[in-house]
């Protein structure tokens, strides 16, 4: 079944594939091609440097004409990252347009890491501290930085051996 | 988990990496390959996973750096601290010192209770740590109190034997004292404001100095440029050669940091090298390729000793203008005498104080000029207070004396009056007395002449009506004589009534009436002569001549007594002339009398005007007394008020002698201030030159880091010029190579036109293919990608196929997919390549 949206889809993956902007991936989950799986990495010179953030596309028959739905997978410390992962990005609400394609989605996340918005806040404390302080921000940041680094089996791995250094 | 990882760091360090470049450098061709052809998913997963374990290593070694850092940073603040303790027990030892001499000169029992535990300073600063070092202060601050009663006890002493220690020499010295402690509190700030901007720009330089780490790291790392650059045609040309220059800089950067963590202090000379270690590693991200050939370097050679002159230049500027900025601190630091009188805040004190002092002797001379004016003004008072006394006493006795004058006048005249009054009244009377005697006289000399002639009438009238006169009594007897009459002729009626009636009878009547007449008068001279000549019918002849006789002797005795009476009523006439003379000669009296009391009166209400007159002027005299007394009581109150006003003077200046008296005792505090600040003054300066001792030893250690930083400069520089070179031998390489493509192809071009290889050909069709999609991309449509644009939108000229748009009208969303500009279904037409 090749709707409209599977094959431009399909497009997409193609030049994203051949055409990579840098320091994005993505591509579908091999059962389903409504749903993508992508990689931002932390841009160089920001506190997200190095970081690796995990990310879930969810798109729906009416795409292109229709923004897909995004999430981080990764725990975000940011002004406009709300605490469950969703995202508030004007081009994926209200400014979307047909011509974007996922590169562009993804391109413009990365570009918000470093880029963010406080005036329109979806985490207050994280808005709070770029504001007012740099310093705890960057640790903030870092902190989730590192944790991106890590698989989430790993991550639950290391939340047990830390409850049991706790308790001894 | 941390120690495992950073072992791995640590001995993975300079080697692993260079074999990983290498070993990509010969791998990675067939990897982009895979990339661009084979399925995605394991490839994707491999990549992200390296480059996350790249991340995690790259961020250990950053935090194996930071703990380095901190170590240094322990071991020199435990270096310092150890010196800040030798520092403190020398400070110890010269105060126990102080404190022993000053004992030993001066009597244990003259000195008061200041007892001073010296010992227990050094040990408490050993066992201080800086958490608690409030309670180390306290100590201090107890050790100084003690120490400072001490030492005023004992200057007191001093001062006692020998008072002549002059004061003059003793405040100059502590203005000295104190203008130096001035001085040297100011620059300490200074020095403090210095050290916090330089630990500020430290904290900059290192957080760029961690930046620069990271970003050189990132640069070593494979993974990014993998990630980075996939699109670019031949990243992985870039890898290894990139390799040996990234790692260069790598040692020479720990270098530089430890020289940044000596040269905390001084903030240039970071600038300049990171400005300058900046720029190579901006200028490694894009590489070039090759080696430069031998001809060639030559002029690199000569470009880089070029650039390498101009860097020494700008060094030796560098250093110029530290020196100069080192002379211009030391005079900051060290102000002569006149700097320090030309200092604003010296001025300012000076002028306050002459300002104080003028302000001082002006008050009081104000205030003597008050004291006499008041006594002045108290003089003048009493003067005009007796003057106006003295006239309102005066004035006030001579109109009593006046009033008293007119009092006696008034009543004079008043007694006076009455007495004339009340002879009046008695004369009145008199005079009135008299009258009625003498009338009453006048009646009984009437009776008795009425009696005297024998009317009886006349006497019964008289008794009966004293008041009537003769008038009354004639009228009385024409009253008779009319009722007499009035009965004749009533009589002479009813005879002649009787006439007409009986004219017989009346002539009867008449001749009878005619004959009683005659009778009558006949009767009548009868009884006339029977009363001269007696009874005729009954007397004798004989007895007629003797009662003749006798008749004749009373006629005698009756003439006589007549004479008689004449005379005694010429008597009483003459009597009542005198009388009346007497009442003449009264009456005038009388007038006289009332002429002299119309005269009084007159004088009476003279005397009344004048005593309203000198009412009125006793009343004048009394408001002007009123008025002086008003007067006097006004200048009462200004005698009050004066006294009051000079009670304020008097107060005032003892007010102003009091604050002279505070000011003088004042002045003594100041100068037993003075007297203990002197010791304070000179540990000050004891502690100045040991900070200057260790400012020194600062400078020597600052003068090995500059000659360090200098090699360490040197080595850079060296290093960067040897980039350069290679940089811009890769350059030159680039070209060349491009020199060569460019001959390589002409010559494939005859090549081909000769019918050349094959191999060459298929590589160019790629290429055209690629240009072919290309084109196809601009002229499919931009939203599905996938059909050719067959539909326009004229409101703004944007194109696409025909079922995007109508999927977009559909679905209510009316705005070109590119601009966002609303547009209707008519706006749409068909598109034509044509």
């Amino acid at each position: 079944m090749s709707t409209n949206c599977r094959r431009r889809l399909i497009r997409d993956f193609k030049r994203l594939s051949t055409d990579p902007p840098s320091g994005v991936s993505g591509s579908p989950c091999p059962d389903n091609i409504m749903l993508w799986n992508a990689v931002i990495f932390g841009p160089a010179d920001t506190p997200f440097e190095d970081g690796t953030f995990r990310l879930l596309l969810t798109f729906d028959e009416s795409y292109p004409n229709k923004p897909p739905t995004v999430k981080f997978l990764s725990r975000m410390f940011h002004p406009n990252v709300y605490a469950n992962g969703e995202l508030c990005l004007d081009i994926l609400q209200n400014r979307w347009s047909p011509t974007y394609d996922v590169a562009a989605i993804l391109t413009s996340i990365q570009s918000l890491l470093h880029d963010p918005n406080p005036n329109s806040p979806a985490n207050a404390e994280a808005a709070q501290l770029y504001r007012e302080n740099m310093k705890e921000y960057v640790r903030r940041v870092k902190e989730t930085v590192e944790e991106s680094w890590l698989d989430p089996e790993e991550k639950e791995r290391m939340k047990q051996e830390d409850a049991q250094a706790a308790s001894q | 988990m941390e120690s495992r990882k950073r072992t791995h760091a640590e001995d993975a360090d300079p080697v692993v990496t260079k074999k990983r470049a290498v070993s990509n450098g010969y791998g990675s061709p067939t990897r982009v390959n895979g990339v661009a052809t084979e399925v995605d998913e394991p490839k994707e997963n491999d990549e992200l996973e390296s480059f996350r374990k790249e991340a995690i290593f790259r961020r250990m070694k950053h935090y194996s750096r930071e703990h380095e850092r901190s170590q240094h940073r322990i071991e020199e603040l435990e270096r310092r601290r150890n010196a800040c303790e030798a520092g403190l027990s020398a400070i110890q030892a010269c105060w126990t010192q102080l404190i022993d001499t000053i004992r030993l000169l001066v009597k244990p029992e003259a000195l008061s209770s200041a007892s001073v535990d010296t010992t227990g300073l050094f040990d408490m600063s050993t066992h201080v740590d800086s958490e608690s070092s409030p309670e180390l202060e306290k100590a201090l601050q107890e050790q100084m109190n003690a120490t400072r009663e001490l030492v005023a006890s004992f200057v007191q002493m001093g001062s006692q034997t020998r008072a002549a220690l002059s004061a003059d020499d003793m405040y100059i010295t502590c203005q000295k004292a104190r203008t130096e402690c001035t001085a040297l509190r100011s620059e300490v700030q200074v020095m403090r404001a210095r050290l916090e901007d330089a630990e500020s720009e430290k904290e900059n330089y290192h957080s760029r100095l961690v930046a620069a780490e990271n970003r050189l790291e990132r640069l070593s790392s494979r993974t990014i440029p993998q990630s980075d650059s996939r699109s670019s045609a031949p990243p992985e040309k870039h890898t290894p050669k990139e390799e040996p220059v990234a790692n260069a800089p790598s040692p020479t950067k720990v270098k530089v940091e430890d020289v940044q963590m000596k040269d905390e202090s001084d903030g240039q000379p970071p600038t300049a090298q990171h400005g300058e270690a900046s720029s190579p590693t901006e200028d490694t991200m894009p590489n070039g390729t090759g080696r430069p050939s031998a001809e060639e370097m030559d002029d690199w050679r000569e470009i880089a000793a070029m650039r390498e002159k101009e860097i020494r230049r700008l060094e030796e500027e560098i250093t110029a203008l530290r020196e100069e900025q080192l002379a211009l601190a030391v005079d900051q630091k060290v102000p002569s005498d006149e700097t320090l009188q030309k200092m604003p805040l010296w001025k300012a004190v000076y002028q306050e104080f002459s300002h104080a002092t003028w302000q001082r002797s002006d008050l009081e001379e104000q205030l003597k000029k008050a004291q006499e004016e008041v006594s002045e003004l108290r003089v003048k008072l009493a003067e005009e207070a007796e003057k106006g006394n003295a006239q309102v006493a005066k004035i006030q006795q001579e109109y009593s004396n006046v009033i008293a004058k007119r009092d006696a006048d008034l009543v004079r005249l008043r007694e006076q009056r009455d007495q004339q009054a009340a002879e009046l009244s008695e004369r009145k009377h008199k005079d009135s007395e008299r009258v009625a005697a003498l009338e009453s006289e006048v009646k009984r000399l009437r009776t008795r002449m009425a009696a005297s002639t024998g009317d009886e009438d006349l006497v019964a009238f008289l008794f009966s009506d004293e008041s009537v006169h003769g008038k009354t009594y004639v009228d009385e007897l024409r009253t008779r004589l009319e009722e007499a009459e009035t009965k004749l002729s009533a009589l002479q009626e009813s005879l002649s009534s009787l006439n007409q009636e009986h004219p017989d009878v009346a002539q009867h009547v008449q001749s009878e009436a005619e004959a009683r007449e005659q009778v009558a008068q006949l009767s009548k001279e009868l009884e006339k002569y029977r009363s001269i000549y007696g009874d005729a019918s009954s007397g004798s002849s004989s007895d007629s001549p003797g009662q003749l006789r006798e008749k004749e002797e009373e006629l005698q005795k009756l003439r006589l007594q007549l004479k008689q009476q004449t005379q005694a009523e010429s008597a009483l006439y003459t009597e009542v002339e005198k009388l009346s003379a007497a009442w003449e000669a009264l009456d005038k009296q009388v007038k006289n009398k009332v002429f002299d009391l119309s005269a009084l009166e007159e004088k009476l209400s003279r005397a009344l005007a004048d005593r309203a007159k000198i009412e009125n002027k006793f009343y004048a005299a009394m408001r002007d007394k009123e008025a002086v007394e008003f007067e006097r009581k006004s200048l009462v109150r200004n005698i009050e008020k004066n006294g009051k006003s000079m009670e304020s003077v008097i107060a005032a200046e003892k007010n102003l002698l009091a604050q002279v008296k505070l000011l003088e005792g004042e002045q003594a505090e100041s100068r037993k201030i003075v007297q203990k600040y002197g010791p304070e003054i000179h540990r000050l300066t004891d502690q100045l030159k040991d900070y200057e001792l260790k400012l020194e030893a600062e400078k020597t250690k600052a003068a090995q880091c500059k000659t360090e930083l200098k090699q360490i400069l040197d080595k850079h520089y060296t290093q960067q010029a040897e980039l350069r070179r290679r940089e811009e031998a890769i350059r030159r390489k680039e070209k060349e190579v491009e020199r060569l493509q460019a001959t390589a192809q002409s010559k494939l071009r005859s090549l081909s036109s000769q019918g050349g290889a094959k191999g060459k050909e298929h590589e160019r069709e790629e290429e055209l293919q690629g240009e072919v999609d290309k084109l196809m991309s601009v002229l499919k449509c931009s939203t599905c990608r996938q059909n050719m644009r067959n539909a326009v939108i004229t409101k703004c000229m944007h194109s696409f196929c025909k079922q995007c748009v109508e999927a977009r009208i559909s679905t209510r969303q009316r705005k070109c997919p590119a601009c966002n500009l609303p547009f209707g279904q008519q706006d749409v037409q068909p598109l034509y390549f044509q």
